[in-house]
C-alpha cells in the first residue's frame, strides 16, 4: 500500500499501542499538537504512525519561525501543486527541476489553520534570501541568474499560486487570518475559485487586520482596491459562511460602507460566541448597536485598542450588552476618565440579573479598577474562574478578589504594590493558574517580595498550577518553589530570572 | 473536570449489574455506573431492570478498574470538552497520575474500555498519559518503548524527512 493512502483500522498484536482504533490514536496525538518536534518523531515511527502524525503536523503554520523553515515548507508546497500551478511559476522566472516528485501526502489538505501573512513572508523568505543559498547546495536544481528586479515578480506569483493551492486542497480548513494588505494577492483566485464556497462553509474562526501604512500625516489610510476587495471578503462570508465562531476585527480596515456589511454580517452568523473588536471609535456606533440587535448568540466580548468614550460607555451600558455575556475582556483600552459618575453605575444594572459573566480581562488604571472592577467582581463573586488585571493592580482588589471570588482558577496581575498586596494572595487557594507580574522599567528594590512571601506562596500552590513570574526572585525563593512544592513533570512553571 | 455538588440523592443508591468478557458479574452503584455514557444511554432506554448488561469487550481487571475510576470520580461533573479548545497532557492530577501507573498493555485496554464505554475523561486520561510517554522521544526511543518495527523503505523515510523537515529540531 502506498504511504500516502488511508489507513487501515487496526493492526499487529493485542495489548500493544498499534492495537489502538485509529481514533483513539487520533486523540492521543491531540495531546501533542503544540509539540512539533515530537509530532516530527512520530511521523518518522512506521508507515502507520506517519499517515496519522502528519495531519497534526501540517495543522497550521504557527511553527515556521526562520528562514530555513520557511525554505523547507515552500519546497513542499511547490511539491504539492498541480502542473498549471507550477508552471505560472516557471513562467514568472522562477526555474524549478523539470520533474517534481510528487509528495507523499497532499500535505495542504492538512491544515486547518491559515494565516495568509505568514504564508506571504514565509514565501518572501524564500524568494529573496534563501533560494540561491538552496540552489549552490543542490546542483541538481539549474542555477538561475536572478535580477533582482524580478524577483519580487517571482514572489507574487509564487505566493499566488501558493494561494490557489491552498484553495484548492485545504478541505480542512477551519481558521483563516487575513490582513488587508495581501487581500489583492489572494481575491483573484479566492474569487475565481470552485473550491471558495465549501472552504467559507467550513469557517469556524476568521481574523481580518489591517495592513499597517500610514500618510505623511501619520493618519492610517487604506487604499480604495483593498476596501473594495474587503467589501467582497465580507459579503462573501456574510452569504456563505455560518459556523463562524471566533470573528476578530480590526475596526480600523473598515469605511461607512463596510460598517454596514460588517453589521449583515454579524447578523447571519448564529454560531458566533466570541468577538474581538479592536480600535473601536464613536464612528463605530452602529457595530454597537449589532452586537445587541444582531450578534444575539455572543457570549464573549473582547475590546483591544479601543477608545471607550463616554457615547459608547453609555450605549453599551444602554443596550444593556453585557447582561448576558460570559466574558468580558478591555485590552489596552482608553477610558475616558473625565465621566467617573458614568463608570460608577455602569455595573449597576448587572448587580439586578443573575450573571453569568466567569471571565474578566482588563487592562485598566486604578481608577477603573475602583470604579468598575471592584464592584463588578463583588456582583461575580464565586461565578468568577478567570481573570487579568494589568496595570495598577491594588490591595483592595486583591482583597475583593480572596473574599468574593472563591471559585477562581487563573489569575493574572501587575503588582506594582506587591509587598502588601502578598498576604491576601496566598489566601486565593482555588487557582489552578497563576501569573505575577510587575512592570520591568517600574521596578524598584522595594518592590521585590521576600523569601517568606515565595515560601509561603508555594505552601498554598496546587503542585500541578501554571506559574509565571517576572519578579526576580533569590535562590532560595525559587529553591522553595521547586524543591518543596512545584512537581518536577511541570512545564508551565516558569520564572524570569533570579539573582545570586 | 470541577468537582459536583453531593452524591446523596436516591438514584445514586440504586445498583445496577454489569457482566464482563469472562461472564463475571459486578454490581456496582447506578450514578458510578451513569458515568458510562454508553450505560446510561442503555438504561434510559431500557428502564429499571434487574438484568445484568453484558459487556463482551471489556476483561473483568478492566471493568474493576473503570469502576475504580469511575467511583473515585463519581461527584465530579464531567465536562464534555471542547474541541475548540487546545488540549494539553500537563495536567494530569495526584490520583489519576497514580491510576495510570499500570503496565502498557492495562493502559492500552482501558482506553478500548473507556472508548467503548464512552467515558471522556478517562478516555483524555489514558490518552494524555500515553501522549506523555511519547514526548520528548526520537522516533527510534518511541518504537523501543512500544515495542514497533520500523516498516518505511530507506526511500519513503528520507522522503519523509525532506518534506517535513521545517520543524525538525535543530
Amino acid at each position: 500500500m502506498e504511504l500516502g493512502t488511508e489507513i487501515d483500522t487496526k493492526i499487529d498484536s493485542e495489548n500493544s499501542i498499534s492495537n489502538l482504533p485509529v481514533d483513539c490514536f487520533a486523540r492521543i496525538l491531540t495531546f501533542l499538537i503544540d509539540d512539533e518536534n515530537t509530532l516530527f518523531s512520530a511521523a518518522l515511527v512506521n508507515r502507520t504512525w506517519c499517515r496519522l502524525a502528519i495531519p497534526f503536523l501540517w495543522n497550521s503554520f504557527h511553527f515556521i519561525r526562520d528562514d530555513r523553515e520557511g525554505r523547507c515548507i515552500t519546497e513542499t508546497l511547490i511539491r504539492c501543486m498541480n502542473d498549471e500551478e507550477r508552471n505560472a511559476i516557471i513562467n514568472s522566472g522562477l526555474r524549478l527541476k523539470k520533474s517534481y516528485p510528487q509528495p507523499l501526502f497532499l500535505y495542504t489538505s492538512f491544515i486547518k489553520n491559515f494565516d495568509l501573512n505568514k504564508l506571504k513572508t514565509v514565501v518572501s523568505w524564500y524568494t529573496h534570501n534563501s533560494y540561491k543559498d538552496y540552489v549552490a547546495r543542490d546542483n541538481s536544481i539549474r542555477q538561475n541568474t536572478y535580477d533582482s528586479n524580478n524577483i519580487n515578480q517571482i514572489a507574487l506569483q509564487l505566493l499566488t499560486q501558493t494561494y490557489k493551492l491552498i484553495f484548492r486542497t485545504a478541505e480542512n480548513l477551519e481558521s483563516f487570518d487575513v490582513t488587508t494588505n495581501i487581500l489583492s494577492y489572494f481575491m483573484p483566485n479566492f474569487t475565481s475559485s470552485f473550491h471558495t464556497p465549501s472552504v467559507l462553509a467550513k469557517l469556524k474562526k476568521v481574523k481580518l487586520s489591517r495592513n499597517d501604512v500610514y500618510d505623511a500625516y501619520g493618519k492610517y489610510e487604506e487604499s480604495e482596491k483593498n476596501l473594495e476587495n474587503l467589501r467582497y471578503l465580507i459579503n462573501a462570508l456574510k452569504l456563505l459562511s455560518r459556523n463562524i465562531r471566533v470573528l476578530e476585527i480590526d475596526t480600523n480596515v473598515l469605511e461607512l460602507n463596510n460598517i454596514h456589511q460588517f453589521c449583515d454580517l454579524l447578523e447571519f452568523q448564529h454560531n458566533l460566541k466570541h468577538l474581538i473588536l479592536k480600535n473601536i471609535g464613536d464612528e463605530h456606533v452602529s457595530i454597537i448597536h449589532a452586537l445587541h440587535h444582531q450578534a444575539k448568540s455572543l457570549v464573549y466580548l473582547e475590546f483591544r485598542y479601543s477608545s471607550l468614550s463616554i457615547w459608547t460607555v453609555t450605549l453599551l451600558k444602554k443596550l444593556g450588552i453585557f447582561t448576558r455575556m460570559e466574558g468580558i475582556a478591555f485590552m489596552e483600552c482608553e477610558w475616558n476618565s473625565r465621566h467617573e459618575n458614568l463608570f460608577i453605575d455602569w455595573w449597576t444594572e448587572l448587580s439586578q440579573f443573575p450573571t453569568r459573566l466567569n471571565k474578566l480581562y482588563f487592562d485598566c488604571t486604578a481608577t477603573i479598577i475602583d470604579k468598575i472592577m471592584i464592584p463588578l467582581i463583588k456582583i461575580v463573586g464565586n461565578n468568577l474562574k478567570e481573570l487579568r488585571v494589568r496595570n495598577d493592580c491594588t490591595q483592595q482588589l486583591i482583597e475583593v478578589i480572596a473574599e468574593h471570588a472563591k471559585n477562581i482558577s487563573s489569575l493574572e496581575i501587575w503588582l506594582n504594590l506587591a509587598a502588601v498586596a502578598a498576604p491576601f494572595l496566598q489566601t486565593i487557594t482555588s487557582l489552578q493558574s497563576l501569573q505575577l507580574l510587575i512592570l520591568i522599567n517600574r521596578f524598584e528594590p522595594h518592590d521585590s517580595l521576600s523569601d517568606d512571601f515565595w515560601i509561603e506562596l508555594s505552601k498554598t500552590m496546587n503542585p500541578d498550577m501554571k506559574f509565571y513570574t517576572n519578579f526576580i526572585l533569590t535562590p532560595h525563593a525559587l529553591a522553595s518553589l521547586l524543591l518543596n512544592h512545584i512537581q518536577p513533570s511541570n512545564q508551565y512553571f516558569r520564572v524570569l530570572s533570579w539573582s545570586f | 473536570m470541577a468537582t459536583g455538588s453531593t452524591s446523596t440523592n436516591i438514584s445514586e443508591l440504586k445498583k445496577i449489574k454489569l457482566t464482563s468478557s469472562e461472564g463475571t458479574e459486578f454490581v456496582v452503584d447506578k450514578d458510578v455506573g451513569e458515568k458510562s455514557i454508553l450505560l446510561k444511554n442503555m438504561l434510559e432506554d431500557v428502564g429499571e431492570n434487574d438484568m445484568a448488561i453484558p459487556l463482551p469487550n471489556v476483561t473483568g481487571p478492566i471493568l474493576t478498574k473503570v469502576i475504580e475510576y469511575c467511583t473515585h470520580h463519581r461527584d465530579d461533573f464531567f465536562i464534555s470538552q471542547d474541541d475548540d479548545n487546545k488540549k494539553t497532557s500537563d495536567d494530569i492530577d495526584e490520583w489519576d497520575s497514580e491510576f495510570c501507573k499500570v503496565d502498557q498493555g492495562t493502559l492500552f485496554e482501558l482506553i478500548l474500555a473507556a472508548n467503548y464505554l464512552d467515558i471522556k475523561p478517562l478516555l483524555d486520561l489514558t490518552c494524555k498519559t500515553v501522549a506523555n510517554m511519547i514526548k520528548g522521544k526520537s522516533p527510534e526511543e518511541i518504537r523501543k518503548t512500544f515495542n514497533i518495527a520500523n516498516d518505511f523503505t530507506p526511500e519513503e523515510e528520507i522522503q519523509v524527512k525532506r518534506e517535513n523537515e521545517w520543524c525538525e529540531e535543530r
